[in-house]
């Protein structure tokens, strides 16, 4: 079987499954994140020095690790772009193997009035200049700052689109995600207000925080891509979501904020003919209503910290479920109990389609576990899982 | 004139220097949004 047959092959167990019919194994993806560069003994600096290495660096898991997808393509952030920038917000870890981010939202309490006026104009002109100190200076000078990173993304743009090919003639392997749907309460919580000044926000300017999230809509739509006059999307990869607050949020809360914009995003996507994947990050189990009231086999719901036995049968029915190997046991476990779960995970949660394995979380650091437990389970999966 | 021109339009006219990509407005939109997002979130 060529490369080619084996990628089709692939994404068509994933559209079947998520179509809740039983394909001709349990799809398995891979959660690899920044694990991939101590997995390949480099360094993040290594990637910044020659960033054609990002390409060999998420490649190299795949030739040792079964799976029929990978979440993500490469770095989505870098390092480098923050310096380039003048922002802390981003850097490199310690042991020079991971990026990490610290939470910078500049945007005061005062100041949403303004927000909702122009947002575009709030967000650039003013609470970008405040965290990137390289963009806080003449025009002149900001101009040139603007075209290194545009130089850089050049770069790094080229580097991504050879990997995602790389990775489909090397080793037939789909990226699951495609473009991002990124809620505006999120946009608002990740990079406006922060965790504290939105948990405040929320009891004591909760209308103005709600035409904030309305104001930054149009932001969050141009992100996603989609073209205003287009009739159709493809079906796979799938629109992506990595949900940020909704996990601290009350169902009250969720329904109030979050899910007005966000559901009215997402359904233009099912009418278009897309799927979602939402990264379903901590527990979601008292939003599953709102999960439920989703398009049938529209969704894809990739479960952080919610029991996946419990959430197949809860919201099982109506979206395809992914996750169940617990990071944890990866790391600590041996392999006889990790391929025990393994099986336990498959017997409940594979029948009927609508299931996808994979690990509960996205490997990050090189400590994140026992990479010969992931390959035994998944080469178990890969063999045991079959569909008669 | 470049000196009197905002950040935000600063990086609008980064679209203009995109000739790395095919001239198709939709692409070089939807890169420039890319670009706009990135700067926000770093």
């Amino acid at each position: 079987m060529s490369k080619e047959q084996l990628y089709n092959e692939r994404v068509k167990r994933i559209l079947t499954t998520t179509n809740h019919q039983e394909p001709d194994r349990v799809p398995i993806l891979s959660m690899i994140g920044s694990w991939a560069i101590s997995y390949s003994k480099m360094t993040v600096k290594d990637i910044e020095d020659d960033p054609e290495k990002e390409i060999e660096i998420f490649c190299k898991p795949h030739e040792d690790i079964y799976s029929d997808a990978t979440y993500t393509n490469g770095l989505l952030v870098d390092a480098k772009s923050a310096r380039i920038l003048g922002s802390e917000s981003y850097f490199i870890s310690k042991d020079g193997s991971t990026i990490q981010n610290k939470e910078i939202c500049e945007m005061k309490e005062d100041e949403y009035p303004e927000l909702i006026k122009n947002p575009m104009e709030f967000m650039f002109n003013k609470v970008v200049p405040r965290k990137n100190t390289k963009l806080a200076q003449t025009p002149e000078e900001n101009l040139k700052v603007l075209r290194e990173f545009l130089e850089h993304w050049i770069i790094k743009g080229d580097v991504q689109r050879r990997l995602l090919n790389e990775l489909k003639v090397r080793h037939g392997l789909p990226v699951i995600t495609g473009p991002v749907a990124y809620p505006s309460m999120d946009i608002i919580f990740d990079y406006l207000r922060g965790f504290h000044g939105i948990s405040v926000d929320m009891r004591r300017r909760p209308e103005e925080l709600l035409a904030g999230i309305e104001a930054v809509q149009p932001f969050a739509d141009a992100f996603l891509g989609i073209p205003a006059d287009a009739r159709e999307v493809p079906n796979f990869p799938f629109f992506a979501t990595m949900h940020h607050v909704p996990t601290f949020l009350s169902p009250k809360q969720f329904e109030k904020f979050f899910w007005p914009t966000y559901e009215k995003m997402i359904l233009r996507i099912h009418k278009l003919g897309g799927k979602v994947i939402m990264f379903l990050e901590g527990q979601w189990d008292n939003k599953y209503e709102f999960l439920n009231s989703l398009p049938k086999d529209f969704a894809i719901g990739i479960c952080e910290g919610d029991d996946i036995f419990k959430a197949k049968k809860l919201i099982g029915d109506n979206m395809t479920i992914a996750g169940g190997m617990s990071l944890e046991l990866l790391k600590y476990g041996n392999k006889e109990q990790c391929v025990e779960y393994a099986k336990r995970v498959v017997d409940e949660c594979a029948p009927g389609g609508g299931y996808i394995f994979t690990s509960s979380r996205e490997l990050l650091s090189p400590g994140d576990l026992n990479v010969e437990n992931l390959i035994a389970v998944n080469d178990y999966v890969h063999n045991y899982a079959v569909y008669k | 004139m470049e000196n009197e021109k905002t950040l935000l339009e600063l990086i609008d006219g980064l679209k203009a220097e995109m000739d790395f990509l095919p001239p198709d407005d939709n692409i070089r939109e939807g890169f420039l949004n890319v670009l706009k997002f990135l700067i926000l979130a770093i």
